[in-house]
């Protein structure tokens, strides 16, 4: 009973803290939505003129922009989790002065928000797409969302792993930022890895986010269907990720909620 | 109900470490309007907010059973952006609340007019603790937590607070901080004197005023 009093409360909190973000988001300004539809977009344009002009061709399909495309928005949903993980506490402290609103709660709904969005374009971009004549015929629903699964899971680690190193030091978000963005250019957004030279992928593919774009890709496209992506450690390393992220979380969350 | 059951709790500041409880155990009465005392930096904020859970003790338990307010207080739950109404509407949905009634009703009771519809951070300290007052008596709560913003307004809203809440006497109870006597005087039934480690309770509450002022005037 009491169990199940306590998840009701959680419930509650979670629907009202979603409904919350989403009006503050979406709900005031225009531009917020718009901005969800466009960043993605700007990415792949950048992508198909710089390919354009190196005449190269997609090295999946025949349409760069789709390629670009499937390795943008897994990497936007990781990026955005994870910053929105850090800035949520910050920007909801004032709520956590409610008993039953806990930091793990504001963390959560923050995550479904940002799965739903990137979802949501992701889904226009691809109509958008068939519109224009793109042929597109996703291959494997499951292996398609597999990765995006565990890339869920991987990015809220991340998060709550630095929202916990910023109580102690807020700096962090700063040497986080610098630090993360060679991933940019590391987690297959505009190459596939047999692309890569043996060398160099031995090291990259290290990279969980790498092999998740990989396998998503696979997923996605008939025509391709990658070797190289390892299942067993993509998902092994995403769980170790997520549970020190879980631990840090536990670990701070008592003295995320003082006042100080 | 409410029992602590060994509750340390410190705090680090700039100046060192402050304990607030030390090894506390202590029941607090029950259907009783409780006055905290104590002079500044004893810690009553905190333990309004050990009471309503929204702070953990460093040590030991506390016990709750009933249905207690969130702490009411200046610094309060409330986004400083949102707007009075948005804030009122996620407090009713965590809080299972009706929104539409209690919309109403602290509409009426808050005197807020348009300002309802402002951000929080527009508010001056008195229409928060309007704004909360009002919030807090549209959903029933078995123990309301104030913290200080019971002797603010002007005379009228005053009384005002004081009707609404000798209408929900029989339901309700309230544990509060207050710098003001006339304000523990005007509610307590017993008043506990926070001393910096231990919470003492006196059924007299002039008494306990009387220890209090001669405590403050020593620090």
């Amino acid at each position: 009973m009491e169990l199940l009093h306590a998840l009701s409360v959680q419930g509650r909190v979670i629907s009202a803290l979603t409904l919350r973000e989403t009006r503050s988001r979406y709900g005031n300004r225009k531009l917020g939505f718009f901005w969800a539809f466009f960043e993605p977009l700007a990415h792949v344009a950048v992508f198909v003129a710089i390919f354009s002009s190196m005449s190269r061709t997609s090295p999946i399909g025949d349409n760069t922009g789709l390629f670009i495309l499937t390795g943008i928005m897994p990497f936007q949903l990781f990026n955005n989790i994870v910053t929105n993980i850090m800035n949520g506490l910050g920007a909801n402290k004032a709520l956590l002065g409610y008993p039953q609103v806990m930091p793990f709660d504001i963390i959560v709904s923050r995550v479904a928000i940002e799965f739903v969005s990137i979802s949501v374009v992701f889904i226009f971009c691809i109509a958008l797409a068939f519109y224009f004549g793109i042929e597109i015929k996703i291959d494997n629903f499951l292996q398609m969302m597999a990765p995006v699964a565990l890339l869920v899971l991987f990015a809220t680690g991340v998060g709550m792993f630095n929202a916990a190193i910023m109580h102690s030091m807020p700096s962090y978000s700063n040497i986080y930022s610098a630090l993360s963005r060679p991933l940019y250019f590391m987690s297959g957004i505009f190459f596939t890895m047999d692309f890569l030279s043996p060398k160099i992928l031995d090291f990259l593919s290290y990279n969980p986010l790498l092999n998740m774009v990989e396998w998503f890709r696979s997923g996605f496209y008939s025509s391709f269907d990658s070797s190289l992506y390892d299942v067993e450690y993509t998902v092994e390393s995403t769980l170790i990720i997520f549970v020190i992220g879980l631990l840090a979380e536990r670990a701070t969350s008592k003295k995320a909620r003082q006042i100080t | 109900m409410i029992e602590f059951r060994n509750v340390t709790k410190t705090y680090h500041t700039k100046n060192g470490k402050n304990t607030i409880l030390d090894n506390v155990s202590f029941k607090f009465p029950e259907k009783q309007n409780i006055g905290v005392l104590g002079i500044n930096g004893a810690g009553k904020s905190t333990l309004l907010r050990l009471i309503a859970g929204s702070e953990y003790p460093d040590s030991g338990r506390i016990i709750r059973k009933g249905h207690y307010s969130w702490p009411l207080g200046f610094a309060g739950s409330f986004h400083h952006t949102l707007t009075g109404i948005e804030n009122l509407r996620f407090a009713c949905r965590i809080y299972g609340a009706n929104i539409k009634r209690v919309t109403e009703y602290v509409i009426d009771f808050s005197e807020l007019g348009d300002y309802i519809y402002e951000p929080i951070q527009s508010y001056s300290s008195g229409m928060r603790s309007r704004l909360a007052f009002a919030l807090s008596m549209a959903i029933d709560f078995e123990v309301y937590l104030v913290d200080e913003i019971m002797g603010v307004g002007d005379q009228g809203f005053k009384d005002k607070c004081k009707l609404a809440f000798e209408n929900k006497r029989k339901t309700s109870s309230l544990i509060m901080v207050s710098h003001s006597m006339d304000t523990i005087r005007d509610y307590s039934d017993v008043a506990i004197l926070l001393t910096g480690e231990a919470l003492k309770i006196y059924e007299d509450v002039e008494e306990a005023i009387e220890i209090y002022n001669t405590l403050s005037k020593k620090s």
